[in-house]
């Protein structure tokens, strides 16, 4: 069967299967892709793998996984996959094709945090060799607690624009969705960004998240008072009776504080979040 | 999570669905997670508007309006959700098991939309194109039912012993009536008794049609077909929706279905058709909606204002519509300057006609329906407000003798009537607000009534009503709102001289 036609059924049967499905978007998308495995393959091997390769396309646009060129499984499934597997054994492609598609999978029923944070950093995971090992090296920053603070010495502060990500953001409530992960949202708009706070490292701003639901599912991640007890003065914050150094913080619009030793705070009249670190 | 997680996590992903058969080396995907009943609705009703019926005309809109251009000019935009009425409430009639009526000229979709449930529901489109009733005027009661094969009736010695081959269509969860008001009166009254009581008799024979969704399609706007319908057969369709003409951005796909020698129906996916579960689950979780008294407290007020007519009768339980009508005179009679009540503030005068019990039982299930397929955990005004076009456009009509319709500015809602069912609601709702001091301590005496226990208290109780009474007849003039209450506060007070005649023995 040519790829036209290989084609033109997966698409057919696309729009039997899902009202999600977009034959334009899927022809768009996975296109390109199975064009390239068929050029750089031959033989039974070529059709098997193309087939495979829409038929994940299909499923990918059908579950609202791929719906664009960005995020991770679009990088793993419309780059990765036609640039690599052609490189690989004939006996592998088959099992490496599954995986991919078994990653992205896993990786879009994760909280939208993850997903966001893994799209951003998607462009790292470059080899099919290393994709597994490099996966991991990304998540463990994010997933680990972190060793819990005595909130007792200072050892960094520093200040984030939001504005690198979104012109219009103005911080508005904020809450950890991760143990170092804080989910900002916008005052006026329903926009979330999200922030990766990183021991002894710069705190990564990421998103937009999508509205990440409920905030009482991420209840009980915060410090509770008997570790840090954070008030609001009337200007900048006290952390245990002391006043924190701040700079140019002035009145504080809003605050998290992370067990794993960090307050983050917003001013009512800045886009920039303040992230102040301890021990 | 420790430092392991990440590897951990990393793991179970792996662990997914897709994987490669040992055998052929074929890749294989298990079947993933089916999405949850909200999500299949919902795609059901994207999928409808996007690919199958393409209409760009959303009418029902939630959120507070953006309103752009002025007076004839002006066009409201939904902030929130929006939908088209005429795909919507099909997919609500479907979760709530009702009775709608599609209306609008020859071509607009009605058939085809009416279909589409009927896949949605699970049949398929062979089963479903020959079990469609065409009404017309030959239709005889054994063509819509069935009937005995003539030997049998020479055979059989008594009714019993007659075996009626029952039409298939019967049993059917989705049933489609196409022109019913093509269909002649006799057979319109066999079909009453099946969508009223579920059930079709013939030869002491009973075939029970279960819980069905039944969509009927009518020619004319106005129901005049070939015959007339028969009232009682319009009192049981809940709803009347009206189709809405092809926009001309959706001409390509038309030439498109032509060359691809396809239509709507017959590429419906398969993750939006409910099963039989399903549907029983929807239906379950629709009734559990809970809807408040701050929802039904408005709706109650309105729908009641249009019963009452001041000149039926001097006694306050008989100042209803019923009470003219049964005389043989309509409001229109009565409904003049002998009435003292303002024509543009009370709207008694705008109907001809209140709404039975039964109105208000579709308005609620299909509100309750409505917040269920937005994912909202109760019903709210937005829900009613944006369905009672709908739901009365065929239950009330307007008196067009009153003078609220001479003004030159309203005349245009005795042709538009969904517009002016929306009027009533908001004409409502802010005579809601300024009666609302006149109406708190009728609520507050309504709440008492249990919280009265000795004879003295009961005594208190009950001279607090008849004060409320003389206040209201003093202060305020006698129209639909305050009649409500005297109505309320009568009946208190007979409960409680009862309660107080008990609590005496």
């Amino acid at each position: 069967m040519s790829l036209e036609q290989q084609l033109k059924t997966a698409a057919k049967n696309g729009l039997s299967l899902s009202a999600n499905f977009d034959a334009e978007r899927f022809h768009s998308l996975f296109g390109p892709g199975a064009q390239a495995l068929d050029e750089a393959l031959d033989g039974e091997d070529r059709e098997r793998l193309v087939r495979a390769y829409l038929r994940l396309g299909q499923e990918s646009l059908a579950r609202g996984y791929i719906l664009s060129a960005k995020g991770l499984p679009a990088h793993l499934l419309l780059k990765l996959a036609p640039e690599q597997l052609p490189r690989l054994d004939a006996q592998a492609r088959m099992q490496t094709l599954a995986e991919l598609w078994n990653l992205s999978e896993g990786v879009c029923r994760e909280p939208r945090w993850m997903q966001s944070y893994l799209g951003a950093r998607a462009q790292e995971l470059d080899s099919l060799g290393s994709l597994r090992l490099k996966l991991i090296e990304l998540l463990e920053p994010v997933l680990a607690p972190g060793s819990p603070s005595t909130f007792s010495a200072n050892i960094k502060t520093a200040q984030i624009d939001t504005r690198a990500l979104d012109d219009e953001f103005l911080p508005g409530d904020m809450f950890l969705c991760a143990p170092t992960v804080v989910a900002i949202i916008d005052r006026a708009r329903p926009v979330c960004l999200g922030l990766i706070l990183r021991e002894n490292k710069k705190s990564q701003l990421i998103g937009p998240l999508g509205m990440l639901g409920d905030r009482d599912m991420f209840e009980g991640l915060e410090a509770t008072d008997e570790v840090a007890k954070v008030e609001r003065g009337t200007s900048g914050l006290r952390l245990n009776g002391q006043s924190i150094d701040l700079p140019l913080l002035g009145q504080v619009h809003q605050h998290t504080v992370a067990p794993a030793g960090f307050i983050v705070a917003s001013a009512v009249d800045s886009q920039r979040l303040w992230v102040w670190e301890a021990r | 999570m420790d430092s392991n997680a990440a590897q951990r996590l990393v793991e179970t992903w792996l662990d997914g669905r897709a994987s490669v058969s040992p055998s052929t080396g074929e890749l294989t995907l298990a079947h993933g997670k089916s999405p949850g009943l909200i999500e299949k609705l919902r795609g059901a009703y994207d999928w409808i508007r996007n690919k199958a019926i393409l209409t760009p005309y959303t009418d029902m809109h939630f959120g507070p309006p953006l309103k752009i251009g002025r007076g004839e000019q002006r066009i409201e935009l939904g902030a929130g959700e929006s939908y088209a009425s005429f795909l919507l409430l099909p997919l609500l009639t479907l979760m709530t098991s009702r009775r709608m009526v599609f209306t609008g000229a020859a071509g607009r979709g009605k058939t085809t939309v009416a279909t589409l449930m009927g896949l949605i529901a699970g049949h398929d489109l062979n089963t479903l194109r020959r079990s469609v009733q065409h009404g017309h005027p030959q239709l005889t009661i054994a063509d819509l039912l069935g009937s005995p094969l003539p030997s049998e009736l020479v055979r059989a010695q008594k009714a019993e012993d007659i075996t009626v081959s029952w039409r298939g269509w019967l049993k059917l969860r989705v049933k489609v009536i196409d022109e019913y008001n093509r269909i002649p009166t006799k057979t319109q009254s066999a079909l009453l008794s099946l969508m009223a009581e579920g059930y079709a008799e013939m030869y002491e024979q009973i075939i029970e049609s279960g819980r069905s969704a039944w969509y009927l399609t009518a020619n004319d706007d106005l129901g005049g077909g070939t015959f007339p319908v028969i009232e009682a057969l319009k009192d049981r369709i809940d709803v009347v929706v009206r189709c809405t003409p092809l926009h001309a951005e959706h001409l390509g796909a038309l030439a498109e279905r032509i060359e691809s020698a396809q239509t709507a129906e017959s590429l419906i996916p398969q993750d939006i058709v409910l099963t039989e579960d399903e549907l029983t689950q929807i239906d379950l979780e629709v009734r559990a909606v809970p809807i408040s008294e701050m929802v039904l407290e408005p709706l109650g007020f309105m729908l009641a204002q249009l019963d009452f007519c001041k000149r039926a009768s001097d006694r306050l339980e008989l100042m209803n519509k019923d009470t003219l009508h049964l005389a043989g005179r309509r409001v229109g009679h009565v409904c003049n300057e002998d009435c003292a009540l303002d024509k543009n503030e009370n709207l008694c005068t705008q109907t001809e006609s209140g709404v039975s019990a039964r109105v208000y039982q579709s308005l609620i299930h299909y509100a309750k329906a409505l917040a269920y397929f937005r994912g909202r955990k109760a019903v709210s005004l937005e829900d009613v407000i944006e369905l009672m076009p709908w739901v009365l456009h065929d239950k009330l009509s307007p008196n067009p003798q009153s003078a609220f319709f001479l003004r030159e500015e309203h005349k245009k809602l005795l042709t538009d009537r969904a517009s002016w069912i929306r009027q009533l609601f908001d004409r409502a709702q802010a005579q809601l607000a300024a009666y609302e001091p006149a109406h708190r301590p009728v609520r507050e005496l309504k709440r008492r009534l249990h919280g009265s226990n000795t004879p003295a208290e009961l005594e208190r109780y009950r001279r607090s009503i008849e004060q409320a009474m003389e206040k209201l007849l003093d202060k305020h003039e006698l129209n639909g709102p305050v009649h409500q209450d005297l109505i309320l506060l009568k009946d208190l007070h007979a409960r409680c001289r009862s309660m107080i005649e008990k609590s005496k023995r």
